[in-house]
Formats: C-alpha cells, structure tokens, sequence
C-alpha cells in the first residue's frame, strides 16, 4: 500500500490514546494517478467529480461574488446541515479487500460463504485548497469565488483524476488547516442481510486504527484499510449486506508539529479540542455510520428440460417429436467446461427403453458425474443410447436465454407397456458443482394398443335403464380409444345415442366426427358439441327378460340338446354354451335370467336363407352372458340385465379388467382374437375388452357388433313365435 | 312575567351575533376553497409499456464496453458511454442500456441506474450481447446494487464541524 511506502512520516500510537506526529518532513512523491483513484476511491474518479462539483456549487452559491477581504474563506469553511462548503470531503465506507471502489458488486463464486471485505477512509481537498493557490497565501485577497471557481484543476471527468498538491498548511485563504483524521473504529453490526444466511457474522474486534493524513503531493490523502471478514452460515446468494460502524474521529490542524497542532473531536463533541496536546480519545462521542454492499454471485444455471410435443401413448411406427431445451437462469454467459475439464458445453439427448413389466418411477433432476446412459439411477432399462448430440464447443449461453432443439424419433416395434423415456442432459451445469452432468426429469411415452369398436347395421344407444328393473339409471355414453394419427379407430356406422359422453368414437361411418358430429345425438351438458340429444335419465328401454319369461320360463332345462333344433330352454343355473352350428329354420331361446351364460365356442347360423322367415334366431336372455377369448363369431340376440363382457378371462367388471391387463397385452388370451356378433345387444354394461388389431394401425376393429336384417325383419316373419321385436325404429337421414 | 317593551331581543335580531355568524362563515368557506385548491392531486401512474428491442449499439461497440465493466474502470467506460449517447435510439437496444446502467453503477449515480433498471425491464426481449462476458448482472443484481446506492445515498453522514472556529484557534 501507498502508506507504507512512504518515508519519513512517524507516527506514534502509544495504546491507541496518544498521536504525536514527531516528523513531518515531506514525503516521497508519489502521486494518485488516475488509475489509482479508479481502484481506490468508493465510485473511482466519479467520486471525486462529485465532491468537486458540490464544492463548486457552494463556492458559487453561498455568497455573490466575495472574496477573501471579506468572507470567501468563511464560504468555503461553510458546514451546515445540507452544505459541506468547499475545503474537504471526508467518507469512509466498506468495500472487497481487493480495491476499495464498491461501485460495482462484490462479484463470488457460487457457494461462496466468507466474504473479505474492509473499512476504506478518504479525506479529498476540493479545489480551492490545492495548488495553485489563486490568493498567493494570503497576499491577494481580492481572489474571488468566480475566480476560483473558473480555475483548474476541478475534477469535473471521470477520465480524469486531476491530481494537485494541496496548498501549504494555513488557516486563511486557500490554505488547507487540516493535517489529518485519526479514526478508532469500535465495533461493526450487521444491520441488513439478504445475502448470506441467518446467523452471519464478522470478525471485526475493535478497537482499530485508521490514520487519514496529510500528503505533500496529493489531495487525495486515503487511509489505510481496515480488513475484516462477513461469514455466512450458508453459501452468499445475491443481495446486499448492511454493516453499522461505531467510530470515533480526531482531527488534526494547522501543523504537523504537535506543538503547534489544535486537534478536535469530528465526532463531537462541540468545541472539545486541544492546542499542543494529545487530545484523548476518551474525550469524544462515539458516532456510527452505515454501509452497504451488494454481492452477485456467479452462477452458471443451466437447466436442462425435455418437452414431448406429440402423444403420450403411441403406437409402433408413431413419430415423436421432442424439443431438448436447456434455458440458462445464471448470470455467466462463459467459462463452461466439458465434462472431461475443456472448454464448452456437453449437451444430449438420450433415449431409454424400458420393458412393459417394468416399475419404472421416471426419476426428475439428476446431478450425476455420470452421462444419462451410465447413470445406475435410471436403471431397469434394456437399452440406452444418445438420441441427439447439441455439444456447445463455445460454450456460451446468453442470460435468461431457452435454448431449444428439435429432435424426432420414430417408435420402435415394441409391445404395449413398452415404455420410451427421454431425458435431456448438460453438462456442468453449476460453477459450484461437484458432478459434471445435470440430468433433467425423465419423460417417457408408452406404447399402448388402440383397439376399436364397431356397430355397424344400426344405432347404438347409451344409458338410461332396463325397464323394470332396480338397477339405477345411468348416464353413460361412448368412450373410445385414442387413436391419433393412425385413421382408425371405434365406430357406429348410424347414429349414437347418449344420455353421457361421446368421445373418441366416431358416428355416421365417418372418421371426422369430431368437428362434425353427425347422426351424434347426446346431451347438450355433456358434450355441447355433439348437440341435439336431450334424454332424460328415466330413459329406459324394453325389458325382454320379462317380455319373453312366458316362454322362457315353460321352457326345457336340459340344454344338452342346445343348437340342433328350434327350443326354448330356460336355465335356472349358470350355463355354458358349445359351440353350434344352428343353420337355417331355427328359433332357439335360451332364458337364463340372472344366470351367467358363458359362450365358449362360435355360434353360427346360415346367411344363406331364401326368406326372411327361414332365418334362424338365437336369443339369450341373461343376467350375464360371457363370450371366452377363443370365440369369434356369435350369431344371437344378446340381453343380458347385468353384463355383457366380450372376453370372459379379462372379468366382467372394470375391476378385474385392470387386475387382468396381462390378458390384453402381448400374448394374452384377449389380445388374439377378434369377435363379431351378428345381433343385436343389450346390456345392463358391456364390457368390450379384446385388443386384437390394437397395436397395427390399419387392422379391423377388435369387435363388431353387426345389426344384419334378419335381426329385426325375422320377427315379422314369425310374429306370432315371441321372438324379441323390435324397440323402436326411426328413420334416419342418408348418410353424408 | 315580561312585558312585551321588556322582552330581551332575539339572539337573532342582535347585530354583532349576525356579523359574528357572517364572519364565521366567511372564514369556513375560505378555509374549505383553499383546501380544495391545495389539496394532494391524485397523480396518475406512468403507464408500463413494453420496449420493443431494436439493435443499436454494435458487437464493437460492446465489445469495446466489455473490458472496463470487467475491469470496473468507469473513466475507461465513460468513452464509450459517450458514444453510445450518440447513437439514436439508444434507449431501445438493452444492450446499449444495460452498459448505461453498469456505467451509472459504476459511478454511483442511483438515480441514473434506476432509471435505466427500469428501463431493462420492459424490453420485449433483451438478447445481450455475446461480447458481454463471462458475467452479464441479472436484473436482480442491478436491482440489489441499486437498493444499495439508494440506501447509502439516506445513510451517508457529514461531518458538522465549524472549520471557521478552528481557523481561529490557529490564527497568531
């Protein structure tokens, strides 16, 4: 430091009480370039243009052109409540330790937690008490404040530090009284912390020491820094830090001799000064100033995010579309490293697949030194590889700034349950990190099937009741499956008619419902757009169990003769049916209320019948009626006042369906085989849950449920049999 | 009983309580126009509108701007600040601001500061420029040094001492 270099000065401190100035031959010239007032006052030179200004200001405004015959001198001693007149400015204030301008944030690396910092102190001679001195010492007392204040050298730019020798010691005229400012400083407290944690602390014991002099060839006379050190519990975050400094000053004039020195209190107080003593410090008020500093901390924050544009549950061959994005929160643009220590920015992509057994919990934020496909957390996966590769050779990120590419892939041929997970890595993501990868949260895309539903030959109907029974009334409608961009999906080749939702199913034989719902007919406040259904929950339909009990009930409980002529039979347990061939001619009933009928093979009959009369009709009345996953054709009228379930092994209730979602994927009993079921159904529910065809985008449903003519035009034949007849009819409009 | 020749006058009919009730209301209407003219006038919010970015200052010009912020050098930024006021429009590349406002910063100008924080705040988007490195403060980080400028501003004490009585304990 400056002080130190300097010789000749002694100054004796005996305890801390006692300044004697013994020596005060000139000291060496070393003189405050403007460099140095940048690095060592509190805003640089911007300081010092300040304080000049505000002397000009007083100069020039305290009194109309005076001069040192009458009261200039009293002028630029003025010192009020809002005017330091125009001799000296003196601050102190708490900087880094690095240089004692603070103008610009202590800048720390991120997890930093001691901050070094100290006590800088100033005492600055405005212009008129430096060289060259308008007055002649004293001997031109017609100086003026104009004509000082139009003299050089004022510091009026930053560019320029205007460095002066201040005028011999005096007590009039341009002469500077002030030789020095002593400060003990006392204590320091934190009064305001919103950088560091609670329970931050200094180190600063006091007392301590701060000699302002007088120098010989500068008016920029600084002290030496005090040091101390603010610890934080935890690391500095960005904010500012308040401290209150408790000090005591004693300033010296008129002379370097002790005997011919006044000394005075700064800190008060009033008048309370010695001439040719040692005045002591105990004699003076302790005063307290506040200071304040600001912290940055250096932060690299790139955070790593991975968006999947398309759908969640895809089939084989779907596209993916993912946008990779690492978005930059810090506030450095550069410095990045690899994870190998070069410099840039690793950045990927990577691709996970996980078998449909697996428990996978997609894992979120990772800070690994590891890459994703190397990284045990993820583990379970069956294979792993770098889908896209955005390393950043120059390693620069703009703050606040989302960098984001676009990414594609293409599923696999995979089966369902399959599940593809992408995750989004960078590189070194923190300037305080330990680990030299951040992984984002996992996000995956399932590979599901789609099977479809269709009705075909006539409408559909959902919700309401069967008449006569206690079952509640149910607002139900039709619920299909995703479909995407594959062009399939579940249909009714007419109209659907709901007190529910309909979604995902498709109405009128077309595919573009959605926008257009035709021949859709369900309740406004369900679905405002398919509009124009306006059913009343006591909606109920007939109720055949009952309309056909005459016949079911005289007749034959011995089904072993089931398929191979006309009968009525009436179970009075659960049954189940064989496979038949019924052919032509035949009427079969089968009245089995509130029994389970299982259908375990294919029930046929001959679409070759040369009238409608010669039809063969099979009704089954039911409370359950089960087809088994082998079957896949049945030829009957289905009623059934509980449940019609069209793969048995999967359950007959939503339930069981999910306990057995094995039976639906890949090599599951439900999954193989497609039904068709040439009749009309009714169903207290129908649990429809074959998936066959699911999985490839351009295969038939997994079950149709087909209304052929001979389903309702049989009965007119043979009206007089007490066959099921026909509900109602409505005559619809063409298709479009 | 009084008489009707010795019943006091109304309280009314007495010329000094008229006059007193004519002054009283004089004074109130006075008082009640002058605290209608010099009450507090609502002041109506600046509106915030959003800046929309536009590129002045040049990739030169920052990188030129880059060296000083780093080196805290307000006289070396001082050049170039002066050729970024030069420049029309200035005030719309959050570039040219954001070295505005690390210069007002730098030479502890809060006001100036504030200004140009608030100013970054409402640009559509504020791209910085690339020469801007390693560190660009994040609005937050002006905003924390700008706090700290103001309230040193309120904090700062002055020396009260009577220079011209201790001229006299030093005149012969």
């Amino acid at each position: 430091m400056r002080m130190f270099l300097r010789r000749g000065t002694i100054i004796a401190v005996v305890l801390g009480t006692i300044i004697s100035v013994v020596n005060a031959s000139l000291a060496a010239a070393i003189v405050d370039s403007t460099a140095n007032v940048e690095l060592n006052m509190r805003d640089g030179v911007a300081t010092a243009v300040s304080w000049d200004n505000w002397c000009k200001s007083n100069l020039l405004s305290l009194g109309s052109a005076p001069n040192f015959t009458n009261n200039l001198r009293t002028i630029i001693n003025y010192t009020g409540t809002y005017s330091e007149g125009a001799a000296y400015r003196q601050e102190s204030w708490v900087s880094s330790s690095a240089r004692g301008n603070t103008s610009t944030p202590i800048t720390v690396p991120a997890g930093t937690t001691s901050l070094p910092l100290r006590i800088n102190t100033v005492t600055f001679l405005c212009r008129p008490m430096v060289q060259p001195d308008l007055s002649s010492g004293c001997t031109n007392r017609s100086v003026t404040a104009g004509m000082i204040a139009t003299s050089e050298p004022w510091v009026s730019s930053v560019a320029n530090a205007e460095e002066a020798a201040p005028n011999p010691i005096g007590s009039s005229c341009q002469r500077p009284a002030k030789v020095f400012d002593y400060n003990q400083l006392l204590g320091v407290s934190i009064i305001y912390n919103t950088a560091g944690g609670a329970g931050s602390t200094t180190n600063f014991v006091g007392p301590k020491y701060d000699m302002v002099e007088r120098e010989e060839d500068s008016r920029y006379w600084f002290g030496t820094p005090v040091p101390f050190t603010f610890t934080s519990p935890t690391a500095l975050t960005a904010g500012s830090i308040g401290f209150r400094v408790s000090y005591k000053t004693i300033g010296g004039f008129h002379s370097l001799n002790l005997a011919n020195q006044t000394q005075v209190c700064m800190t008060g107080p009033a008048g309370v000064n010695s001439s040719g003593s040692v005045l002591p410090w105990s004699s003076c008020n302790i005063a307290t100033n506040d200071y304040w500093i600001s912290v940055v901390v250096q932060s690299y924050g790139l955070e790593p995010t991975t968006t999947i544009n398309t759908a969640l549950v895809v089939k084989p061959g779907a596209s993916v579309s993912l946008t990779p994005t690492v978005t930059k929160s810090g506030n450095m643009t550069t410095g990045f490293q690899k994870a190998d220590n070069t410099p840039g920015t690793n950045w990927q992509l990577s691709k996970f697949i996980y078998p449909p057994s697996s428990t996978l919990m997609p894992p979120g934020v990772l800070s690994k030194n590891t890459a994703a496909c190397a990284t045990p957390d993820y583990a379970s996966f069956t294979s792993c590889a770098v889908l896209a590769n955005y390393d950043k050779a120059d390693g620069y990120f703009a703050i606040a700034k989302a960098y984001a590419e676009a990414a594609a892939d293409v599923v696999p041929s995979l089966p369902p349950g399959t599940r593809i997970c992408y995750v989004t890595s960078v590189g070194k993501s923190s300037i305080s990190s330990a680990t030299a990868w951040k992984h984002a949260p996992m996000r995956c895309i399932v590979i599901a099937g789609s099977p479809a539903m269709a009705i075909v030959g006539g409408d559909a109907w959902a919700g309401g009741a069967i008449a006569g029974t206690a079952a509640p009334q149910q607002i139900s409608g039709f619920l299909g499956s995703d479909t995407f961009s594959s062009g399939f999906g579940s249909f009714g080749e007419y109209g659907l008619l709901a007190t529910g939702l309909i979604d995902k199913y498709a109405s009128a034989g077309r595919m573009d419902t959605i926008a257009q719902p035709y021949l859709m007919f369900a309740n406004p406040s369900s679905i405002p757009l398919r509009t124009a259904g306006s059913f009343t929950t006591t909606h109920t339909i007939t109720n055949h169990q009952t309309a056909l009990a005459t016949r079911g009930l005289a007749g034959s409980t011995n089904l072993a003769s089931f398929g191979s002529t006309s009968k009525d039979y009436y179970a009075t347990s659960d049954v189940t049916l064989p496979a038949a061939a019924l052919g032509t001619g035949k009427r079969i009933l089968v009245y089995a209320p509130g029994r389970t009928v299982t259908i375990s093979g294919n029930i046929t009959t001959s679409p070759a019948v040369g009238s409608f009369a010669n039809a063969s009709l099979l009704t089954i009345v039911a409370g359950t009626i089960a087809i088994n996953a082998n079957v896949s054709q049945v030829d009957a009228l289905l009623f059934a006042t509980n449940t019609i379930a069209t793969c048995r092994e999967a359950g007959l209730n939503t339930a069981a369906v999910n306990a057995n979602k094995a039976l639906l994927m890949a090599g599951g009993a439900c999954r193989t085989q497609r039904l068709l079921v040439n009749g009309a159904a009714v169903g207290g529910g129908v649990i429809v849950t074959r998936t066959a065809g699911g999985i490839d985008s351009t295969e038939a449903p997994a079950e149709q449920f087909r209304l052929r003519p001979e389903v309702f035009l049989a009965p007119y034949e043979s009206a007089t049999s007490g066959n099921l007849t026909t509900d109602s009819e409505v005559e619809l409009p063409p298709r479009n | 009983m009084f008489s009707v020749a010795e019943r006091p006058r109304p309280w009314y009919r007495r010329k000094k309580y008229i006059i007193s009730l004519v002054v009283i209301l004089l004074v109130a209407g006075a008082a009640g126009a002058a605290w209608y003219l010099l009450r507090p006038q609502p002041t109506t919010p600046a509106p915030i509108t959003v800046i929309t970015a536009r590129a002045v200052c040049s990739d030169e010009l920052m990188a030129r701007a880059n060296s000083p912020i780093n080196d805290n050098s307000g006289s070396a930024l001082s050049l170039i600040v002066d050729d970024i006021k030069k420049l029309p429009n200035h005030n719309d590349d959050p570039n040219c601001v954001y070295v505005l406002a690390r210069f007002a910063l730098m030479t502890g100008d809060g006001a100036a500061a504030r200004t140009q924080l608030e100013r970054l705040k409402y640009f559509d988007v504020r791209n910085y420029n690339r020469a801007l490195q390693p560190v660009v403060m994040s609005l937050e980080d002006i905003e924390n040094a700008v706090v700290v400028l103001e309230k040193r501003a309120q904090s700062m004490k002055k020396v009260m001492i009577d220079y011209n009585e201790i001229d006299k304990a030093g005149q012969p």
